[in-house]
Order: C-alpha cells, then sequence, then structure tokens
C-alpha cells in the first residue's frame, strides 16, 4: 500500500483583508445619498380677515408673469414688455437699488411648466430681491 | 570581550491577522449605518437652478412628489391636494420643523403646484423647498 500525502486542508487568511477591504469600497462607492437640494420659501400665513391686507403702492409692486418657458411679461407701473430670463437677474437688481421697498411678483399662468417658474424664481434669488411674492395668475389679468 | 550580552530579537511585523475582522467590522458598520430612501415617489425629472441650496436636516423633510402629469404622491401614496394637506397637517404634529419638500417634474403644469401651496398654508406648512438640480455654469 502507498503512502498518501497528506495534503494541508487551510484556507489562506491573508488575502481575506483585502477582499473585506474590496467590498468596503464597493459599497461606500455605489451608495447613492438621497440630494437634498432646492430653492427654500416661506409661504405667508392664510388670512381670514379681509381687513388685515396691506395696500401697496403701485411703484413698489413689479410683476413677472409667467407664460411658459422663456416667454415671461415684466409689468411695473405703466412699462409692460417682454424679458428674456437672462436679463431678469440685472433688471431687478439694478431696480432694488432704486426702490428698496420694491415687491417683486411671480404671477405663472395656470398653464406655465413648473420649470418656468423656478427659471424666474432662480434669477430673483441670484438678483438678491428679499420680498418675493408667488401666486397663480389670474384668468381675468392674462 | 566575549562579556556582551546578545540582544534579544524583537519581531518587527505586525499583526495582520485581525485586519480581516477590523475591515469587516467596518463594513457592518458602514451597513448599518447607511439610511436608504424609504419611498420610491414618482418618475421626474428636476428643474435646474443656480441659486440651489442644501437643507441641513434631512429628517425634517416631508417629500411631495408631483409628475409631468401633475398626480401628486406623499409617502408612496396617490393623494389629492385635500388629502396631502391632511397628511402634512399630522405630520406637523411631531414634527413642528416639517419642511416640506415639493420634488416636482419641470414639465408639471403650475395650477397643481399652485393647489399644493395653497394647501400647504392650509395644512400650516409655511416651509416649502422647491428641490432642484444644481445647474452648472
Amino acid at each position: 500500500m502507498k503512502r498518501r500525502t497528506r495534503v494541508a486542508a487551510e484556507i489562506p487568511t491573508a488575502s481575506m483583508a483585502d477582499i473585506a477591504f474590496l467590498l468596503l469600497v464597493f459599497f461606500l462607492v455605489t451608495t447613492n445619498f438621497m440630494e437634498e437640494k432646492g430653492l427654500g420659501l416661506i409661504l405667508p400665513e392664510p388670512t381670514t380677515d379681509p381687513s388685515v391686507s396691506v395696500r401697496i403702492p403701485k411703484k413698489n409692486m413689479m410683476y413677472f408673469i409667467v407664460y411658459a418657458k422663456n416667454r415671461v411679461v415684466m409689468k411695473h407701473q405703466d412699462e409692460e414688455r417682454q424679458m428674456p430670463v437672462s436679463e431678469i437677474r440685472g433688471f431687478v437688481r439694478s431696480s432694488l437699488e432704486l426702490n428698496e421697498n420694491l415687491i417683486v411678483s411671480l404671477k405663472p399662468a395656470p398653464d406655465a411648466p413648473y420649470e418656468a417658474m423656478i427659471d424666474v424664481l432662480d434669477e430673483l434669488r441670484a438678483a438678491d430681491a428679499k420680498r418675493i411674492s408667488l401666486s397663480q395668475l389670474k384668468p381675468t389679468e392674462g | 570581550m566575549g562579556s556582551f550580552k546578545r540582544r534579544t530579537k524583537v519581531d518587527t511585523s505586525i499583526p495582520s491577522c485581525s485586519l480581516a475582522d477590523m475591515a469587516f467590522l467596518l463594513l457592518i458598520f458602514f451597513m448599518v449605518t447607511t439610511a436608504f430612501k424609504t419611498e420610491e415617489g414618482l418618475k421626474i425629472v428636476l428643474p435646474q437652478a443656480e441659486m440651489t441650496k442644501k437643507i441641513q436636516k434631512k429628517q425634517d423633510i416631508q417629500h411631495v412628489w408631483v409628475n409631468r402629469a401633475g398626480a401628486i404622491s406623499v409617502n408612496d401614496l396617490p393623494v389629492s391636494p385635500y388629502q396631502m394637506a391632511q397628511i402634512l397637517n399630522k405630520r406637523l404634529q411631531t414634527t413642528p420643523a416639517m419642511v416640506v419638500g415639493l420634488r416636482a417634474d419641470s414639465n408639471a403644469p403650475y395650477n397643481v403646484v399652485n393647489e399644493i401651496l395653497e394647501n400647504c398654508r392650509i395644512a400650516g406648512a409655511y416651509r416649502v423647498q422647491f428641490a432642484t438640480q444644481k445647474r452648472k455654469q
């Protein structure tokens, strides 16, 4: 009878750490976190008392009526004209320098895409406009 | 001359047999502490904005999803604006610092967004955030 050679029955553990680190790195890289980014806004409290409403002089109001993407009409006092979105920032900024009590009112049409409103809101934010009102365009105003 | 003592040799290798345990421990730690997103939401394309800011307190966010067609979803349930207001109001009782994270599709019609904002006001949720993606210059 031949003698059988003994084979060492061991699992090599030297590379175990490498495997574990590889898994660790893999999970670290592939985990995608949900990003919470956006434009913040604080809504006004609903008022039930009509006497609370304040009268604002016309010269302190500036309206931006959003009909569609890149179709924005600016209304201020007697001026009314279409304005490219890229011009809004500079225009609002210079208007705010002239009149710091200016309230910018953003009025998107009911069928306007959400993105069109965000574009203008973004520009207003970039222009440092602090007093922004956001309300849907009423059918009588169109 | 042979009176010097021989120095004992010190083993200078770093013990590597516990390295695997450490790595697995880290792996398990990260696996346990990672908070996965709990809701599926709706399929949307977020609008882009330059002034996009990060929000700090993630746990206080209540998502409201609006897709292209104007359908609203809260906690993976299709809801009407009125039902949404009730859900928001209930959540406000437990987390007063709640922020509504409005995740609406770029092409969602504005009247749906307007209705949501009105109902947020009714529910008393005044802090709203329009989720956007950072626009690259």
